[in-house]
């Protein structure tokens, strides 16, 4: 990871991205500007419908904004630049997603270990990578179990070791606590405040300001637009 | 339990008897207990004191309610002054954190007074109440996670957990104030 605090690990200049809703464009985004430092855990909060997901989705490069511009590390990367994007969230985004997207076939050390094969890692390097990180998330015995075996809080924390292993620099969450009972919640929210700790850079979006309070700094999203600082 | 600012925000409402307030101040407050009728009366003359309310005679029977057939306070009717409604939005704008008497944090009196009452946006209270009390969760967690020993990280999870209530609940409030729903 980039151990060099206070350099940009993402940012977005003016980004808007816009809907079609019958006969009109909703904004999801709306001239949206902001930047995560190397060493920095940030939370957005705002209410469902605010445009979180799609914040998380833009900074992750599966949905292209309709204007402005996202860089990763300093270089500017653009709808038309799917393999920058693809690298990019092969070495550098770890993503939980709210639908948490894990494979139904594979078990949960599979899962997590996939994004390191792609990565290039050798599967017995890959597979005791990802023991540990399901270890840091409290599932070391469950390694070996499918997401239909799974409680729904458990898939919830595989997602979250997924998007952990392989020391990847940026992290964005899309409420990785939705599933999860209070304590539960608490320890993956600790795990996202450690990694930004060593060096890593965190951005969650959460509704719950209970979890966004272990973020260094808290941003307000409201109707696509970034309402100033809620904390 | 701002007996003072609930009884500014009920008469922000209009003028009121001395004797309609108390059982309105319960209503609003929702305090589970009876509010002294002496301190109703005691907090009333300080409003006054300060210009914030003032005191006219009537005989009440005309603004229905129950009369008192007796005593000092039956014909005690007031109203707020300009001074009292600039207190009272001073007070809904303020975020001070800390248990009033009834063991709730202020913000949850002032939702309840601005619901009750109409004399604040319900929305604007709860958004400025939630900022200093994330912002003291933010500093709680620091400790939480600096916290070495059992001993200290007890301690910080209980100021942990008292603010994460009050957070709970103005999350919670807010999602029902945007939806307007009862429950």
């Amino acid at each position: 990871m980039d151990q060099s605090k206070g350099t940009v690990a993402c940012e977005l200049r003016q980004v808007s991205m816009h809907y079609p809703d019958g006969d009109e464009t909703r904004a999801a985004l709306d001239a949206v500007s902001l930047r995560v430092a190397v060493g920095e855990f940030v939370a957005v909060m705002g209410p469902s419908g605010s445009g979180k997901s799609t914040l998380v989705h833009v900074l992750a490069g599966v949905e292209p904004a309709t204007a402005g511009e996202v860089a990763i590390r300093g270089e500017v990367l653009g709808p038309q630049d799917r393999r920058a994007w693809i690298r990019a969230r092969r070495k550098d985004i770890g993503v939980v997603y709210q639908r948490l997207n894990l494979l139904p076939t594979l078990s949960a050390l599979e899962n997590v270990a996939l994004p390191l094969e792609l990565d290039g890692f050798n599967r017995r390097a890959a597979a005791s990578m990802a023991a540990a990180a399901l270890a840091d998330v409290g599932l070391a015995s469950l390694a070996h179990r499918r997401p239909d075996h799974l409680s729904g809080g458990q898939q919830q924390r595989v997602a979250v070791a997924r998007a952990l292993v392989g020391e990847r620099s940026l992290l964005l969450a899309d409420e990785p606590s939705g599933a999860l009972d209070s304590a539960a919640a608490e320890d993956v929210v600790r795990l996202l405040a450690d990694r930004a700790r060593a060096g890593g850079a965190v951005l969650m979006v959460t509704h719950d300001s209970r979890m966004a309070s272990w973020a260094d700094r808290i941003v307000e999203l409201r109707d696509g637009r970034l309402t100033g600082v809620a904390a | 339990m701002s007996v003072r600012e609930g009884l500014l925000a009920l008469l922000a409402q209009g003028p009121r008897h001395g004797y309609q307030l108390k059982g309105e101040l319960e209503r609003a407050l929702v305090t589970g207990r009876p509010v002294n009728v002496g301190q109703v009366y005691s907090t009333l003359d300080r409003l006054v004191r300060d210009g914030l309310v003032t005191e006219s005679a009537s005989d009440g029977a005309a603004e229905g309610g129950t009369v008192p057939r007796a005593g000092p306070e039956r014909r005690r009717r007031f109203e707020i002054t300009d001074a009292g409604r600039a207190a009272l939005s001073a007070w809904f704008a303020a975020t001070p954190i800390g248990d009033d008497a009834t063991g709730r944090t202020p913000d949850v009196a002032r939702v309840l007074l601005a619901v009750a009452t109409g004399t604040a946006d319900p929305l604007a209270v709860v958004r400025a109440q939630r900022g200093p009390v994330v912002a003291r969760l933010q500093a709680v967690r620091q400790v939480q996670r600096a916290a070495t020993d059992l001993h200290d990280a007890l301690a910080a999870d209980a100021d942990a957990a008292r603010l994460e209530a009050t957070l709970a609940w103005l999350d919670r409030t807010e999602e029902r104030l945007r939806t307007k729903r009862s429950r």
